[in-house]
């Protein structure tokens, strides 16, 4: 039974946590303003850098090496599109299901996502009224829902079956983590379904900033690898000047002696120089290419030894070889 | 001209039209046997020529590179090279336009600096032409000459690497390079000016371009060094910058191995066949 009496309307969000149309223009034109203000976050020069690039560039692969930041500035790219964009959908791919329930959704409960402006961002409201949680985890998708009706999908992945279970799914941005070991399995699912779903409509499929968003993270392969397709196809675009398309690689010597939120200088509080050393001890010069600087590697070896042909310079000098006009004019 | 000596001409054709194409480029080598093998054999009077190829060696002599050229301007200009040298064999890529350029080379009236010439034609030996040349192997399976030398290939990817092969084997042993163009002395760079020509100059140029290239050639490994082998499990050949002088020095090797598979057959067939008597 319901009571008779005024409908009293309260906003969502108090007055200070909600985000105004000036605000919004800012954030939209610049990310990393919006990461500022929003999560609180402060970010290193190659991080807002990448950040940009995420926002501004429809095709992104993002090479980046080791303990290069490039998770955490996905799931603020992917947050922020979902709060800033209207009627925006984010899909989040991984290898595994349980690789982005253990590198991607842990965000939701770290110290950036309790930035209240954030929070209160976070929500949304169900078919019959009533407030929903802000993520819920079913089990074959785990969801964080926004005020503005935008949705962050992470779906459990089947590379296996070439993704059919997402056949159903549309999304205006699409990102995946570790494609190159997803392109290792074997599946085409890359290809036929994933890229297939990126289809929901934006305000502008031509600009820039509306387009609807690829975003490849893996660190660099070699010429072998099944993923140096994809690669060589981005290079040739990016060669080729196309705007919509980008390859960005940093790595661990990005870090700057800028001082971050913990008062330490980027560089000393997340380069971890001995893990690195030791990796890089371990590593062959190639793989440290690419597992650490992302320089996707020809991994190719010289056919014809220097020593050779040296000997056949020095045999040439012995029996005084050389160039001739014609068969008549030889000594 | 060297005594025993036989030429080969090694063809890489492109159009070359743009800055960063590949050239199209034609190299000479000159083929002798090992002169201290032939002395052995001369003072036991048996016959000089020996049909393995370690006992040759293999100098290589001369180097053009061509840029913009039309069909005819190529067919002329192989035709020069070939009056110049009286090739014993000229192995062209089929890539590049090279199945029109040998198609062209069976015209008897070639432009030649410019001028309408009448020269000989010159056609693979398979091709029953009187009055022609038959010096032209086109580097693809299938050509008979190739066929001579690696029978049976069950794919192009391993005609290339068995040509690799061949020439690295070539290089350990049989090959011998000019002084390369950044090494020479001034003395020695002075001895090929030529007042009406520059093109001497250019010739060392070029080779010294293709031993610079031939450094450049990789093949792909995987992580830990092995070989990527193909679908039909040959070697993945590339390079760094541009190969096309080397891989017409390799051509003009693979000339050679053509020549001396049939002058091995002839021999066998007719006794002890002659060069002359062969062709």
């Amino acid at each position: 039974m319901t009571t008779p009496g005024p409908q009293i309307h309260v906003p969502s969000a108090p007055r200070r946590l909600r985000i105004t149309e000036g605000m919004m223009t800012d954030f939209i034109i610049d990310p990393v303003l919006a990461a500022k203000i929003i999560f609180g976050v402060e970010l290193d020069a190659f991080q807002r850098a990448r950040l940009r690039t995420y926002w501004w560039v429809p095709e992104v692969m993002d090479s980046s090496g080791f303990s290069s930041a490039k998770s955490i500035t996905f799931w603020l790219f992917c947050n922020l599109r979902a709060i800033l964009i209207p009627d925006q959908v984010v899909g989040v791919f991984y290898l595994s299901f349980e690789a982005g329930k253990q590198i991607f959704w842990p965000y939701y409960r770290s110290p950036l996502a309790a930035a209240p402006l954030f929070r209160a961002q976070i929500g949304g409201l169900d078919e019959s009224g009533d407030e929903m949680k802000g993520t819920s985890k079913n089990p074959s998708c785990w969801v964080a829902r926004f005020r503005n009706g935008n949705e962050v999908k992470m779906p459990a992945p089947d590379w296996m079956k070439d993704a059919r279970t997402q056949a159903g799914l549309r999304f205006n941005v699409a990102g995946i983590d570790e494609w190159t070991k997803v392109e290792a399995t074997g599946t085409t699912g890359i290809d036929d379904q994933f890229l297939g779903r990126l289809t929901r409509p934006s305000y502008n499929q031509h600009h820039p900033l509306w387009a609807n968003k690829t975003i490849f993270l893996a660190t660099a392969e070699h010429r072998g690898h099944p993923g140096w397709s994809r690669y060589q196809s981005f290079k040739r675009r990016v060669d080729r000047g196309d705007p919509n398309c980008s390859i960005i690689q940093y790595s661990y010597k990005d870090y700057s002696d800028r001082r971050c939120h913990s008062g330490k200088t980027f560089k000393e509080e997340y380069r971890v120089d001995s893990k690195i050393k030791a990796m890089v001890e371990k590593f062959t010069p190639d793989h440290t290419l690419r597992e650490m600087f992302g320089v996707w590697s020809e991994a190719m070896r010289g056919w014809y030894p220097p020593e050779s042909i040296k000997k056949a310079v020095e045999r040439g000098r012995e029996h005084q070889t050389e160039v001739t006009l014609s068969r008549h004019s030889e000594a | 001209m060297k005594q025993g000596s036989y030429h080969f001409m090694g063809v890489d054709p492109a159009p070359a039209l743009g800055e960063r194409s590949d050239d199209g480029v034609i190299v000479v080598a000159r083929m002798r046997v090992r002169p201290e093998l032939a002395e052995a054999r001369a003072l036991q009077g048996l016959d000089t020529f020996s049909d393995q190829p370690m006992d040759w060696l293999a100098e290589y002599v001369y180097g053009y590179r061509c840029r913009k050229m039309s069909v005819r301007q190529w067919t002329g200009m192989i035709h020069k090279v070939n009056d110049r040298f009286s090739p014993e064999m000229i192995c062209m890529d089929y890539n590049g336009g090279g199945t029109y350029i040998g198609l062209g080379l069976r015209e008897a009236r070639q432009l030649i600096d410019g001028v309408e010439t009448s020269v000989t034609p010159i056609v693979s030996p398979a091709e029953p032409l009187p009055d022609a040349r038959h010096t032209l192997c086109m580097f693809k399976r299938g050509d008979p000459c190739i066929e001579g030398v690696w029978p049976r290939l069950a794919g192009d990817e391993l005609l290339v690497d068995a040509m690799h092969v061949a020439f690295q084997s070539a290089l350990e042993h049989s090959v011998l390079f000019p002084e390369p163009w950044e090494e020479r002395s001034n003395a020695s760079r002075e001895k090929l000016v030529n007042p009406a020509s520059t093109e001497l100059q250019w010739a060392a140029k070029m080779v010294s371009e293709g031993i610079r290239q031939l450094a450049s050639i990789t093949v792909l490994t995987d992580e830990a060094g092995a070989w990527i082998t193909g679908r039909r499990g040959g070697r993945v050949f590339s390079a760094t910058g541009k190969k096309d002088i080397a891989y017409a020095m390799i051509y003009a090797y693979v000339g050679f191995l053509v020549w001396l598979k049939r002058m091995a057959w002839l021999g066998e067939a007719t006794g002890n066949a002659t060069e002359a008597e062969v062709w």
